[in-house]
């Protein structure tokens, strides 16, 4: 069984390096992007299964992602579309829910927590 | 004012009492006055008929005697006119039958005289003759065209003695013709004297007798003989004869002969050729008016008194008690137009009674104060219209209940205000509502700083997880992941340390927050060059790995501030470390001081970065207020950092401010106080202490 493949957006570069590396450890076939404008790029070249997109960013942020690919990106949309999120304010879980985010990784995170919501099955994303 | 207004009332009470009292008095006297004249007038009447019938009496009886005289005389002599004129002598002489005659009745007739038909005396008694004056030719002239008993005029006086009044009665023979005249004389006090006066009359009560050509025959009555006094004297100029002549019938008022004011009655005896009068002193009529006037007159000047006394008693009561009320209502509005919060107070019917200046910007419209039914609140509250009708819904739902209520209402304008609504019933003694206040307080400030803080907890909490999660996961790495080489632990420990330090950095900015807002900061200005300062904070800058150019450009004169160092390295590391965050890599940031009036030293810190929104720009320097969070990424900082930096310049007494163009760059300037020119030279007072901070 072939590991989902995996594109991390996230303006914190410690962070970026954490998750890839994990994810190489892992095994799965990762990418990185600083922003939210490299990651669209990114999902369009690197067609990921999985994107993990930080939703406070500097520029196009992870809101911005989102709302491209339920329009402009849909056609190269992920099968499964993580926010990582700093804010847990019912605003802002709302407003993820009319995003279409298949699920919220809320900060702070553990890695086996990033690696539980990897692995689970994709029907209980979200 | 209402002191005036209640002097005006005290007048009108007492004006009102005593118009009608005086009027209800003024009345009566008047009616127990008229009551009195009406029934003296009838005295009168009556006292006059009496006497005239007293003087018919007389007249008739003398009638009597003068018929049974000549009856006697046609009995006793064949021929009595014959004889008398035969029995004359010459000169003439006493009759002695005449004289015998006389005798019947002494004192009532005093002489008797038989007279021919053309007047020619025929006979006297004694008496006659003695006396000085004869009947003469006037009286001779009367008899020949008088036909049957008449009273001749007067004789005013006739012998000096008495006036005296004259009976002419004819003797008639068969064929009906006068034979010759019986003529009786008798002193007019005799008739007088027959006259009652006093029975059933005052004693100021008079009675007169006058001739037809005005002079005074006799009085009686009080005081008499009166008008006797002045028997003879002829009257016709006075006002008493002119009232007799020109209105015989009417009773009158007026000076009698004796100037004294009487009530007069005239009549018209029969038989008689005078007029007779009785009257009494008006003072009999109007005394006891008088004295009834007196009498009210002192009671109601008693009355007034002891009205002005209670007057002046429960004026002074009423004044106190108004002078205690106005204080009051001096006092309660003070408290209401000094009141932070807005308050209106309204009577039972919703009509506006109080409302301060606070209440009117509550609810941006003035209540109109008003006794009129047109000017309710809840009308005046629907027309202005500045609140939704949900809210209005509310408003009169609180004013409507009997107890206290309260309300959260949302005024709409420009910038909504949130008011917090409290309705208070006021009660009189026995427990009814009179009347509500609505006292409205402006909570918009407190639901925003509410708001405010539980954005800022959760901002800052944010700006805790986002390093928290990087120690979190590269302390896993370090843990778990195996076959991790020194090289990596090394770099994964690093992540943890950085992480870490940027947590305490948050973590200062709180505390420094909390210090500015507390009020806890001293500032220490000394002079010191501001360009020199510039370069250690960028050095520490380029030392942490920056990669922009940065430039300094004071000029000369710009370079001496004076300014506590240690908060001007704070100010610079802000503005530096937003000026690196928000422009790429290689570009531009330039640290500039200039002059500008006033004796104050500008510094700009501009760089090449993506710019701030105009709408941002107002929010920039609010604690709490994020910018938007797109653009100016809150993902790192706790966006604290340009309020810190607006309140250390503001301590020093400078300004911050602004200016920005979307996509080219972002200049931020602060004014500091220019320090003296010879201090110029003094280097930085403060080693930049970088650690720790921002």
């Amino acid at each position: 069984m072939t590991l989902p493949s995996i594109l991390v957006i996230d303006d914190n570069e410690d962070l970026r390096e954490i998750i890839r590396t994990f994810c190489e450890i892992a095994g799965y076939p990762v990418r990185v992007a600083a922003d939210g404008d490299v990651g669209l790029i990114e999902i369009e070249a690197f067609r990921p299964d999985v994107v993990l997109v930080d939703l406070l960013m500097p520029g196009k942020d992870g809101f911005a992602v989102l709302q491209s690919l339920r329009t402009d990106y849909q056609h190269v949309r992920p099968r499964r579309v993580i926010a990582i999120s700093a804010l847990t304010d019912r605003v802002t879980v709302s407003r993820l829910r009319a995003l279409e985010v298949d699920a919220v990784l809320p900060k702070p995170f553990s890695l086996s927590e990033l690696r539980s919501l990897l692995t689970e099955p994709q029907h209980a994303g979200g | 004012m209402s002191e005036v207004r209640s002097n005006l009332r005290w007048r009108l009470t007492a004006l009102s009492v005593l118009v009608p009292l005086v009027a209800v008095a003024m009345f009566l006297i008047w009616q127990d006055y008229q009551s009195r004249r009406d029934q003296m007038m009838a005295n009168l009447e009556l006292k006059s008929a009496q006497i005239n019938a007293q003087l018919e009496d007389f007249v008739n009886s003398t009638e009597s005697v003068a018929r049974v005289f000549a009856d006697a005389f046609i009995r006793d002599r064949t021929d009595p006119v014959g004889s008398f004129a035969a029995e004359r002598g010459s000169p003439v002489q006493a009759n002695p039958y005449l004289t015998e005659l006389l005798a019947v009745h002494p004192g009532r007739y005093d002489r008797i005289a038989i007279a021919s038909p053309d007047g020619m005396i025929l006979a006297l008694s004694a008496s006659f003759v003695a006396g000085s004056k004869l009947p003469d030719e006037t009286f001779a002239a009367k008899l020949r065209t008088a036909n049957g008993f008449t009273v001749s005029d007067v004789f005013t006086p006739l012998d000096g003695v008495e006036p005296n009044v004259m009976f002419a009665y004819p003797m008639r023979g068969s064929g009906g013709a006068p034979l010759a005249w019986v003529i009786l004389k008798s002193p007019l006090t005799v008739i007088s004297g027959s006259l009652d006066m006093t029975t059933g009359f005052p004693d100021s009560a008079k009675s007169g007798i006058f001739d037809s050509t005005g002079h005074v025959l006799a009085g009686t009555g009080h005081e008499a003989p009166h008008p006797g006094l002045i028997v003879g004297k002829d009257i016709s100029a006075s006002a008493v004869w002119r009232q007799a002549s020109l209105y015989p019938t009417e009773p009158w008022f007026g000076p009698g002969l004796d100037d004294v004011q009487r009530a007069i009655f005239f009549g018209y005896p029969k038989k008689t050729p005078w007029i007779t009068t009785v009257g009494f002193a008006q003072a009999e009529l109007f005394g006891p008016l008088w004295n009834r006037v007196y009498i009210f007159s002192g009671g109601l000047l008693l009355s007034i008194l002891g009205a002005l006394v209670l007057a002046e008693f429960t004026g002074r009561r009423e004044r106190r008690a108004w002078e205690l009320v106005s204080s009051e209502r001096q006092t309660l509005s003070a408290v209401i137009a000094g009141a932070t919060d807005g308050i209106l107070v309204l009577d039972s019917d919703g009509r506006v009674l109080h409302r301060n200046r606070r209440f009117g910007e509550c609810f941006d419209f003035d209540p109109i104060l008003g006794a009129t039914t047109e000017r309710r609140f809840p009308d005046q509250l629907r027309a202005a219209g500045t609140l939704s009708e949900a809210d209005e819904h509310r408003v009169l739902g609180a004013l409507a209940g009997s107890d206290v209520a309260v309300a959260a209402v949302t005024v709409k304008r420009l910038h909504a205000r949130d008011l917090q609504l409290t309705a208070y019933p006021i009660r009189a003694a026995d427990g009814e509502v009179t009347g509500r206040t609505l006292v409205a307080r402006d909570v918009t400030d407190e639901n925003r700083v509410r708001r405010m803080k539980s954005e800022f907890v959760a901002h800052a909490s944010h700006q805790l997880r986002t390093p928290l999660t990087g120690i979190l996961t590269s302390s896993e790495l370090l843990l778990g992941a195996p076959g991790n080489e020194p090289a990596t632990h090394a770099r994964w420990l690093n992540v943890v340390h950085s992480q870490a330090l940027r947590m305490r950095s948050t973590i200062n900015t709180l505390l420094n927050l909390s210090q500015l807002e507390s009020g806890w900061i001293g500032v220490d200005r000394r002079a010191f060059d501001a360009a020199d300062l510039a370069g250690q904070v960028i050095e520490t800058l380029t030392a942490a790995g920056s990669e922009h150019r940065f430039e300094i450009d004071f000029s000369p004169e710009a370079r001496g501030v004076l300014a506590d160092a240690d908060k001007i390295i704070e100010v610079l590391q802000n503005l530096l470390d937003n000026a690196v965050k928000y422009s790429p890599a290689g570009s531009r940031i330039s640290v500039r001081g200039r002059c500008s009036a006033g004796s104050k030293v500008v510094v700009e810190v501009r760089d090449q970065g993506v710019g701030i929104r105009r709408d941002d720009i107002k929010l920039l320097f609010s604690p709490y207020e994020r910018a938007s969070a797109e653009d100016r990424g809150l993902a790192s900082g706790t966006g604290l950092g340009l309020y810190i930096v607006k309140s250390l310049i503001e301590l020093h007494g400078g300004e911050v401010w602004v200016d920005s163009e979307l996509g080219v760059g972002t200049s931020f300037f602060f004014s500091l106080d220019h320090a003296d020119p010879h201090q110029h030279a003094v280097p930085a007072a403060t080693t930049p202490a970088m650690a720790g901070r921002l």
